[in-house]
């Protein structure tokens, strides 16, 4: 029944035991993770050098767990040291991953931008018959672009999705190269990574509703106070709601990228073999 | 680290068992599936449900009088209600504790001894599953517990574990240079060096050599050879052969060795 695992599997993990996986590497450090992603929310603050330190950090946390996966388990401050000494690089990846960004919305744009002249050409063209038909035509031709666009983006988004952890764990790896190693290690796994982030979202929705109510208490406590006028209440409420996001945004990043290096050490264990070797010697 | 949660168990026979627990990933994938069924049926039933509903109409107010809109409500309710427990308990009773979803997430509920479940734990399971999974109980427990036990499986004594995973027969593609080479090899060098760890790694490797990037393939095949190379002592292979033949040769010649 234990099939064939020894003490390193060495076999590809399914959907189910990555999201698991993701959760008991979480798990084993949950006090650590939780307070790391706590600083890097209060980085977010500091504009530009916070934001890459908030990556940085986040990525820290995939670090940490893909040395658990392959038991050469790091400190934190180690891991620290050398996540701080790739900032600059952090930094670079998230202008890139931007400018892509930019580009593809800038791209889904024009396509529609083409398609609502067309429509526009030829509507005017047979105004004059002014026949409901063509216009329930293009209403179904710009339906079916709409799907394709968010498959399109979702697919593309998730050729990315990789980005931060060669950029933490690998040598020799700089904030292009990053995003190429994402690109490739992604390949024929699409919808693989795609069914892992959406069960792992399934696994956070409890977390998220409690989250929810919590704010929902917040606003209905506090909207009676402002409308009193008097402005401490909305600072407070403010810092109050800040506070809510925070804490349980810090609660759920690292469930997130503890589950981004399974990922990347079963994408790895796929297309690279990572972990089959002869007499494992001790490094 | 250990990915997997594992379960011990000691029969009267002194047999040790031991079981792999599902984990909260391919639970709630199975749910996930479970669901989607559900909802189908449901949508079926509510559809011939509304047919005939609409069809007696006449035959209704005779019988329940005025009150016959609340009491077709009721009994929709209770219908309901009965095809959601229903299925999970008729499906894990009838598949040894595997619903559609649970098969597709391979996974199975067995009692903590491992023995397979009756209807009895299958309605436990089955009844509590409201509290489980609206309130989300369930999904606290399965993350926080040692066990991964729910409400339901608390209160039924059993567990989730990941059911036997179908052992691939070896569906390695050997070329004709090994299978002619590799009785040479057996002559050569001395197999039973090999232990049953190296022949199991060398067979992962054949068998998922196909789905490497080639890069990596071809790196990775070396470095197997060379290491193979090292553990039998063979130090003066022609260079020309390939990677890969020399683990076929490897893999065909420990399987065939006398």
């Amino acid at each position: 029944m234990a099939g064939n695992l020894g003490s390193s599997p060495i076999q590809p993990l399914n959907v189910g035991d990555v999201v698991s996986a993701g959760m008991r590497l979480y798990r084993a450090h949950l006090k650590d993770y939780y307070l790391l992603a706590l600083k890097a929310y209060a980085w977010l603050f500091v504009p530009v050098y916070g934001w890459a330190k908030f990556y940085a950090l986040t990525s820290l946390i995939s670090r940490l767990a893909f040395g658990d996966l392959v038991n050469q388990p790091e400190s934190i401050s180690s891991g620290q040291r050398f996540v701080n000494s790739r900032l600059w690089q952090f930094f670079l990846t998230m202008l890139l991953l931007l400018l892509i960004t930019m580009g593809i919305v800038i791209g889904v744009i024009i396509v529609f931008a083409i398609l609502g002249l067309l429509f526009a050409l030829i509507a005017g063209g047979v105004g004059q018959q002014s026949n409901p038909a063509i216009y329930i035509f293009f209403g179904l031709i710009a339906f079916v672009l709409a799907i394709v666009a968010i498959v399109a983006i979702l697919w593309l988004t998730t050729r990315f999705y990789l980005v931060n952890v060669p950029l933490a764990v690998e040598e020799n790896i700089d904030g292009a190269s990053a995003i190429s190693r994402s690109w490739e290690l992604s390949q024929g796994y699409v919808w693989r990574i795609l069914l892992i982030s959406f069960v792992s979202f399934l696994v956070t929705t409890p977390v998220q509703i409690v989250v929810q109510i919590l704010s929902q208490i917040l606003q209905l406590v506090f909207l009676p106070l402002i409308q009193e006028g008097s402005g401490v209440y909305t600072l407070l409420y403010f810092v109050l709601v800040m506070a809510l996001s925070f804490s349980s945004g810090a609660l759920i990043v690292p469930f997130i990228h503890t589950t981004k290096a399974v990922i990347y050490y079963d994408l790895r264990s796929r297309r690279e073999g990572l972990g089959l070797k002869l007499r494992e010697r001790e490094i | 680290m250990h990915l997997f949660n594992r379960v011990k168990y000691r029969t009267p026979e002194s047999v040790e068992l031991e079981f792999i627990l599902a984990g909260i990933g391919n639970r709630a994938w199975g749910l996930l599936i479970d669901y989607l069924v559900l909802a189908a049926i449901l949508t079926a039933f509510i559809i011939a449900w509304v047919i005939i509903v609409g069809q007696l109409s006449d035959f209704w107010s005779q019988l329940f009088g005025s009150a016959a809109d609340v009491w077709l409500i009721a009994i929709t309710l209770i219908v309901g209600f009965v095809i959601y427990a229903g299925y999970f308990v008729f499906f894990e009773t009838m598949w040894q504790g595997q619903t559609p979803g649970k098969q597709a997430a391979k996974i199975r509920v067995v009692r903590d001894d491992g023995r397979p479940i009756g209807m009895q734990q299958a309605t436990l399971r089955a009844l509590l599953r409201p509290f489980d999974e609206f309130l989300f109980i369930g999904a606290f427990l399965i993350m926080f517990s040692r066990q991964e036990k729910r409400l339901g499986d608390l209160a039924a004594g059993t567990i989730v574990i990941q059911a036997e995973a179908a052992t691939t027969s070896a569906t390695v593609m050997i070329s004709e240079q090994a299978k002619v080479w590799h009785q040479e090899l057996i002559q050569i060098a001395d197999l039973s060096r090999l232990l049953p760890d190296d022949f199991a790694v060398i067979r992962e490797y054949l068998q998922r050599r196909n789905a490497m990037s080639p890069k990596a393939r071809s790196a990775l095949a070396l470095k197997l050879s060379q290491q193979v190379q090292e553990i039998l002592s063979i130090d003066n292979l022609p260079a020309a052969i390939h990677p890969d033949i020399v683990l076929e040769a490897v893999y065909l010649g420990y399987q065939n060795r006398s």
